[in-house]
């Protein structure tokens, strides 16, 4: 009988279990194709999809937040809705405090465009600041005082702004699928007509329009872009009444002898006759963020109705 | 000599090894460890050496504050815990901005039960190769996705919680630990990945106390919490304790001290568009004193040159002493043989042919090594359950 002696026994074991243990790595799994037919873009707002739309045309697919009838504004998505915007090949975002989820949320940045980024030094910080603030320290010595600085964020409501947004859209289409052929014609047909506003804003500035009212604190950028001297009445416009009451309202129209309301939608006949009898008259004026305003045409078409409107109001004489 | 005549010349030889169990034991340990230890380091620096190319192959150009490259090198892309300086968030903005590279910003000063806790960039995930095997990646702060090995030895996954480690252990004014709710885990890449924790950036900004997430001081009824207020600016008391967790609930409440693109990075992966972008890039940033960029691959060569040259010198001394460990144990053998002498003698007179003592004795050194060749494979092949990049962690 074949005997196996102790020592030896002792000295095969360890080496004969750890031969069995190869733990060898697993290879990378590789990564599922995507089967998506165009490259999906995600707009944050209205105007940034109009230029997306515009200049990449049947080439992409552009999405932009689901909104259940609320205003886009107070979209926040839930951390699985994150996971299927990380998932688009083009995140375009606006920066400024738009869309405050977007300062919360994990988005890739080789995949996400901030486009009010490249003018942030002439980003205007919002006279609109309460419901939002939080400013503290912690401490008598004020170690870790915090406070931010909140920034108005319908950049695009001043043309130049607009324009800029849109030429950054543009260079990131052009990485997406390419700048030749029709994305190229498409871009420049976009900033003719970009152009056009920015011509426009410019004559409304030469009018040297009247100061105004402005329902909404969102006009600030329009205010910049055509030179109007504006005042906040910090009227929500989906609300009743302005935040501090329809009195604060009055003394605003009693101290400066403003006769221009902008509003963001045509008021109903009681909101009207409010305004009649404090003598204002409304300006339409559309915020042009929400996807939903795309139901009358592209951001560039409304916008230029209501400038327009707007040069028609202060003197001019429109040359579309 | 007939087959039957050496079955049986093998029979006695190995009854003779088992009967020195001992001595037996001792010569095959000997020449396996002499055959193993060259195989396994030579295995081990060839692995290393394509392990450690690989990943900084993968890796174009890397930006760090000013120090040691290699460092740097090491702590970005090995996770290891060098000591390294930090830069501002807003270089990966300006490089973003620039259209010319993608850039992913890593903080890796955290730990979590002493893995690495890397704050980045969502795409980092993508970058690497990374797939996830369970759940989905994070989404917002507070949320991570545990590298395979991690979740394997912790056995956790997605819905449970890691929490990080304090920042000293006897530092009762350091930072809260965090609770990091985990969504996913990773699957094994066989990569310094595996063994780490994944958040966003500014997760690890608020482990490291540059934010966090607290009640309104504002609204709070506690009348603890408010102990004044500076220029109408609000002072919390310290009875306003950071959140551990930040629920979804809390994150609108999440807030920095200072601009986030002020905040700390420890390096910034740069992933050129192109080979022109890549040579404007490092150009530019080669330019500036306040930042320093590096070439991984190039600094990976320069390690593994190192590592080759004591490597090289570690295998001819091995190569030596295998040499002399031979000559020992020809010399049992031959000692052994004159201690036979009477045996084999006995051999002789009992018939046994010359032929039939040499091949008994053949019979027991081929024995001898075969049972030595295999220890030395087996110990060869279990040293590929080592990691892959062993020997530049050694070497560092």
């Amino acid at each position: 009988m074949i005997r196996i002696s102790r020592p030896l026994v002792l000295l095969l074991a360890p080496l004969l279990l750890l031969g069995c243990d190869q733990g060898a790595p697993n290879a990378p799994a590789s990564s599922e194709a995507s089967t998506r037919q165009k490259p999906e873009i995600f707009a944050v707002n209205f105007p940034l999809a109009s230029f997306a739309e515009a200049i990449g045309g049947d080439l992409v697919d552009v999405t932009t937040p689901p909104l259940d009838g609320s205003p886009i504004t107070s979209f926040d998505p839930s951390p699985e809705e994150i996971i299927r915007i990380q998932d688009a090949d083009l995140i375009l975002l606006n920066g400024a405090d738009f869309s405050p989820w977007t300062q919360r949320a994990s988005l890739p940045a080789s995949k996400t465009a901030v486009t009010a980024r490249p003018f942030r030094s002439r980003w205007i910080e919002s006279t609109h600041s309460h419901d939002h603030d939080h400013d503290h320290q912690h401490g008598p010595e004020g170690d870790g005082v915090h406070h931010h600085s909140h920034w108005a964020s319908f950049t695009w409501l001043d043309p130049v702004n607009a324009r800029e947004q849109a030429s950054l859209v543009g260079d990131r289409i052009a990485i997406l699928v390419g700048s030749d052929g029709d994305v190229g014609t498409r871009r420049t047909a976009l900033e003719g007509k970009l152009d056009e506003l920015v011509g426009i804003a410019r004559r409304i500035r030469s009018l040297d329009p009247p100061t105004m009212i402005a329902s909404e604190p969102e006009y600030q950028y329009l205010a910049s872009g055509c030179g109007i001297e504006i005042l906040d009445a910090d009227w929500h416009w989906n609300e009743p009444a302005p935040h501090d009451g329809m009195e604060s309202l009055r003394n605003l129209v009693s101290a400066s002898n403003a006769n221009l309301i902008l509003v963001p939608s045509e008021p109903d006949a009681e909101r009207r006759t409010v305004l009649e009898e404090m003598g204002l008259e409304p300006v339409v004026f559309r915020l042009l963020a929400d996807p939903a305003d795309a139901t009358d045409g592209s951001f560039t078409e409304l916008f230029k109705t209501d400038l327009e409107n707007l040069e028609t109001i202060c003197g001019g004489q429109p040359t579309g | 000599m007939t087959p039957g005549a050496v079955v049986h010349a093998c029979g006695l030889a190995w009854r003779h090894l088992l009967f020195h169990g001992v001595r037996s034991a001792i010569l095959v340990l000997s020449l396996a460890i002499s055959l193993a230890l060259p195989l396994v380091m030579q295995s081990l620096v060839n692995r290393g050496e394509t392990a450690t190319t690989s990943r900084a192959a993968v890796t174009p150009l890397l930006l760090g504050a000013p120090g040691g490259s290699v460092d740097l090198v090491l702590g970005a892309l090995w996770f290891l815990p060098e000591e390294l300086k930090s830069m501002r968030a807003r270089e990966a903005d300006t490089i973003n901005d620039s259209g010319l590279a993608t850039a992913l910003p890593l903080s890796m000063t955290a730990r979590a039960s002493g893995n690495p806790v890397i704050g980045t960039d969502v795409g980092y995930l993508g970058f690497r190769g990374l797939e996830i095997a369970e759940g989905r990646a994070f989404a917002v702060p507070g949320e991570c996705v545990l590298g395979a090995r991690v979740a394997e030895a912790m056995s956790l996954g997605p819905g449970d919680v890691i929490l990080t480690d304090p920042e000293g252990l006897f530092d009762i004014g350091g930072g809260y630990p965090l609770r990091l709710r985990i969504t996913g885990t990773l699957a094994a890449g066989g990569t310094p990945d595996d063994g780490a924790v994944f958040c966003d950036l500014r997760t690890s900004w608020i482990i490291a106390g540059h934010g966090h997430v607290h009640v309104d001081v504002n609204e709070t009824e506690d009348p603890e919490a408010v102990m004044g207020e500076n220029d109408g600016r609000p002072i919390a008391s310290s009875a306003v304790t950071p959140y551990t967790e930040l629920t979804p609930e809390l994150l609108s409440t999440l807030h920095f001290h200072g601009e986030p693109a002020d905040l700390p990075v420890e390096a910034i992966i740069l992933v050129p568009n192109d080979t022109k972008s890549r040579t404007i890039l490092a150009g530019r940033l080669g330019l500036r004193d306040d930042v320093s960029v590096v070439y991984p691959a190039e600094v990976v060569n320069e390690v593994l040159d190192r590592v080759f040259q004591i490597g090289a010198l570690l295998a001819g001394i091995l190569v030596a002493t295998g040499v002399a460990t031979l000559g020992v144990v020809l010399l049992v053998l031959a000692l052994s043989i004159r201690l036979r002498k009477d045996e084999l003698d006995t051999l002789r007179r009992i018939g046994a042919p010359r032929s039939a003592t040499v091949t008994l004795l053949l019979a027991e050194v081929v024995m001898l090594a075969a049972l030595a060749g295999v220890l030395a494979t087996l110990a060869l092949l279990a040293s590929s359950a080592l990691p892959a990049d062993l020997v530049l962690r050694l070497a560092t």
